[in-house]
C-alpha cells in the first residue's frame, strides 16, 4: 500500500493538518485525565484511571476519524481538488480505498500511541495504592484496543460516507457524532426500558423505535470489552461480543461500499 | 491509428430546477496526434462540460468518447493525459516540489528520472525559488504555473487546458504560450478552451466554436466567417464633417464605418473625392454573429 501514490497523498494530507500535534495533545490529555481521575478515587485508582482513559480514547478516535474524512473527502470535493485528482489515471474506487487506508493507518497509529500513554498513566497511578483487584494490562487490554480499532474502522467508514455526500463539513461532524452516540447508547436504553418498564410512558413505543435502530446501526457498546481489563475478569464483558464485532465489521464494509458507489457516480460540476 | 481524443455524437443534458437544459448537442470532433484543437465559445457555452466528459468527470451522456481508442470512462485511458483546469485548485498544504513528485508517481514515470524532471520543470517555469514553499503562500499566477508544470512534467500525449491564459499577466501569457508552442513542436496533442478567440488563434491547428452546446468545426476562424457571409471591413477616416449617416463618430473628426468587401474600392474612391483622410482598414470579425448565422443555416 505504501507504494500507492494516492495512499501516500492521503497520509501526507492528514499529517499536514497537524496530526502529530493533535495526537500528542490527545495522548497528554488522555494520560492527564486518567491520572486526575485515579487521584480522585480512594480505593480503585488504577481501575478508574483506566476506565476514564478508555472513554477519552473512544472520543478522541471519533474526532480523529471525522477530521480525516473531512480532509480527505469533503474538502476534496468542496474545494474542487478533485478536478485534478480524478483526472489522474486511477479509478475512483482506488481513490476512495487508498485514502481510507491512509486515514485508517493513522487511526491505528493513534490507537497504539494512546494505548501506550494509558498504560504508563495507569501504572503510575497504581503505584500510589495497591488495589484488592488489580487491572489487567495484558491480553484483555490488547483485545480492548483491538475492538477500539474496529470501532475506529466503523467511525471512519461512516464519516467517509457523509464526507462523500456532504455539501458542508459541519454536516460530516454532526451526522457522524449523532449516529455514533446513537450506536453507542441504544442498546443500553433498550436494556433499561426492559428492566424497568415504569421509566417512560408507553415503553412499548420506545422499545419498537430502539429495536428498529438496532437494524440500521451496529451496537457499538457490545464491542466495548473494557471490563475484562478493568476487573481482570470476563464476567462483565457483553455476551457475544465477537458476534457483535462481526456485525460492526459488516456495517462498516457496507458503509464503505456505499461511499465508493456514490463517488463512482459523482458528477464533478 | 486512433485519434488522441474523439467525440462521436455526444449529447449531455443537465437538470436545473426540474428543467432539462441541453449542455451539449450531438458534438462530434477528433483531435489527431500532434494536433491542437482550440475550443472557443462564450462562458456557459459547453466548453468545460466537453472537457469534463473527456476526462471521465461527468457521466450520463449519450454518444461515444474515446481517448486513444479507449473509452473515456475507463481511468486507464487517462494514462498519458494531463489536465489544467481553469483557476486550478491544488493542495495548498503541498509544495510545488511535492505536487510534481505526486504527478510523476501517479503517472508511473521511471523513478530514476524524477529529480531531473522536477528540476527541469521548476526551472522552465521559474519556480525554483518557491519549490519548497506551501502553495497557500503563492500568488495566483504562480499557482497557475505550478499547475502547468504539474501537467507537463509527465510528458503527456494529450494535454487538456481549460482557459489556460485567463488571469495571467502579459509576461506570464507570453511564457505560457511559448511553453505550449514547445509542447506542440514536440508532437503533443492538445485540447485548449477559451472564451477569447485571440488566445487560441496563436496555437490551434483546428477550431471549434461552441455556443449553447452546438459545435461548429473550422480549419481556421476566418473560414467560418467566409462561409457565412461576405467579409466586412472596418474603415476609419478623418473628415471635417460627417460624410455619410452610416459613419459613427468615435471622437471629434474621427469616423468609423463597416463596409462589405465588394464595396470597399468604391468606398475608398468616394472618400478620396470628398477629401476624407483614410486612417485604417481592418477586417471586421464578429465571431459570435458568424457562428450564430452558421448555426441558423444548419
Amino acid at each position: 500500500m505504501m507504494g500507492v501514490p494516492e495512499y501516500t497523498v492521503g497520509l501526507r494530507l492528514c499529517i499536514r493538518i497537524g496530526f502529530l500535534k493533535i495526537l500528542a495533545g490527545f495522548c497528554l490529555g488522555l494520560a492527564g485525565a486518567a491520572w486526575l481521575a485515579g487521584e480522585f478515587s480512594g480505593r480503585q485508582p488504577a481501575t478508574v484511571a483506566l476506565d476514564v482513559g478508555l472513554s477519552f480514547a473512544h472520543f478522541a478516535i471519533l474526532l480523529l476519524g471525522i477530521v480525516f474524512a473531512q480532509e480527505l473527502f469533503a474538502k476534496e470535493f468542496e474545494r474542487k481538488y478533485s478536478l485534478i485528482t480524478l483526472s489522474y489515471p486511477i479509478s475512483r474506487r482506488r481513490f476512495v480505498l487508498a485514502r481510507f487506508a491512509a486515514a485508517y493507518t493513522l487511526l491505528i497509529g493513534s490507537c497504539l500511541a494512546m494505548a501506550l500513554s494509558l498504560v504508563i498513566a495507569t501504572i503510575f497511578v497504581s503505584q500510589s495504592y495497591e488495589q484488592a483487584r488489580v487491572v489487567d494490562l495484558g491480553l484483555p487490554y490488547v483485545w480492548t484496543w483491538c475492538l477500539i480499532a474496529l470501532e475506529a474502522f466503523f467511525v471512519l467508514a461512516l464519516a467517509t460516507l457523509f464526507a462523500c455526500v456532504a455539501r458542508s463539513q459541519a454536516f460530516v461532524l454532526l451526522s457522524t457524532v449523532g449516529l455514533f452516540v446513537v450506536a453507542r447508547s441504544f442498546s443500553a436504553m433498550l436494556s433499561l426500558i426492559e428492566m424497568d418498564r415504569t421509566l417512560v410512558e408507553q415503553p412499548g413505543h420506545y422499545q419498537v423505535g430502539l429495536e428498529t435502530i438496532g437494524f440500521l446501526l451496529p451496537d457499538l457498546s457490545a464491542i466495548d470489552i473494557r471490563a475484562a481489563s478493568l476487573y481482570a475478569s470476563m464476567t462483565f464483558v457483553p455476551e457475544n461480543w465477537w458476534l457483535s464485532s462481526l456485525s460492526v465489521l459488516f456495517y462498516a464494509l457496507m458503509l464503505l461500499s456505499i461511499a465508493i458507489f456514490i463517488v463512482d457516480r459523482k458528477d464533478l460540476i | 491509428m486512433f485519434p488522441a481524443l474523439s467525440f462521436n455524437k455526444v449529447s449531455k443534458t443537465f437538470k436545473v430546477r426540474a428543467k432539462s437544459v441541453e449542455a451539449l448537442s450531438d458534438i462530434t470532433f477528433d483531435i489527431h496526434e500532434g494536433e491542437i484543437f482550440g475550443l472557443v465559445g462564450p462562458n456557459g457555452a459547453g466548453k468545460s462540460t466537453t472537457i469534463k466528459i473527456a476526462l471521465g468527470m461527468l457521466g450520463g451522456y449519450t454518444g461515444d468518447v474515446r481517448i486513444y481508442g479507449n473509452s473515456a470512462e475507463d481511468s486507464n485511458a487517462r494514462r498519458h493525459v494531463s489536465y489544467v483546469p481553469e483557476s486550478p485548485s491544488l493542495y495548498e498544504q503541498f509544495t510545488p516540489n511535492e505536487l510534481l513528485k505526486t504527478a510523476l508517481e501517479i503517472h508511473k514515470v521511471d523513478k530514476a528520472s524524477h529529480a531531473r524532471l522536477r528540476n527541469l520543470w521548476l526551472e522552465r517555469l521559474s519556480l525554483e525559488a518557491v519549490a519548497s514553499k506551501r502553495l497557500r503562500t503563492l500568488s495566483k499566477g504562480t499557482v497557475q504555473r505550478v499547475a502547468l508544470a504539474h501537467a507537463l512534467i509527465v510528458s503527456p500525449k494529450l494535454l487538456v487546458l481549460d482557459e489556460p491564459l485567463s488571469g495571467l499577466d502579459p509576461v506570464g501569457r507570453k511564457d505560457v504560450i511559448q511553453i505550449l508552442r514547445d509542447y506542440k513542436q514536440s508532437g503533443g496533442s492538445m485540447l485548449l478552451t477559451s472564451h477569447v478567440l485571440y488566445d487560441v488563434e496563436e496555437l490551434a491547428d483546428k477550431f471549434g466554436f461552441i455556443q449553447d452546446g452546438v459545435l461548429e468545426i473550422a480549419k481556421n476562424p476566418n473560414s467560418l466567417l467566409m462561409d457565412v457571409a461576405a467579409p466586412l471591413f472596418s474603415v476609419r477616416y478623418h473628415s471635417l464633417e460627417n460624410l455619410t449617416p452610416d459613419g459613427v463618430e468615435l471622437r471629434a473628426g474621427l469616423y468609423e464605418m463597416t463596409v462589405p468587401q465588394d464595396e470597399l474600392i468604391n468606398f475608398l474612391g468616394w472618400l478620396n473625392e470628398r477629401q476624407g483622410l483614410l486612417i485604417s482598414i481592418k477586417p471586421f470579425v464578429s465571431l459570435e454573429s458568424a457562428f450564430l448565422a452558421k448555426v441558423r443555416q444548419a
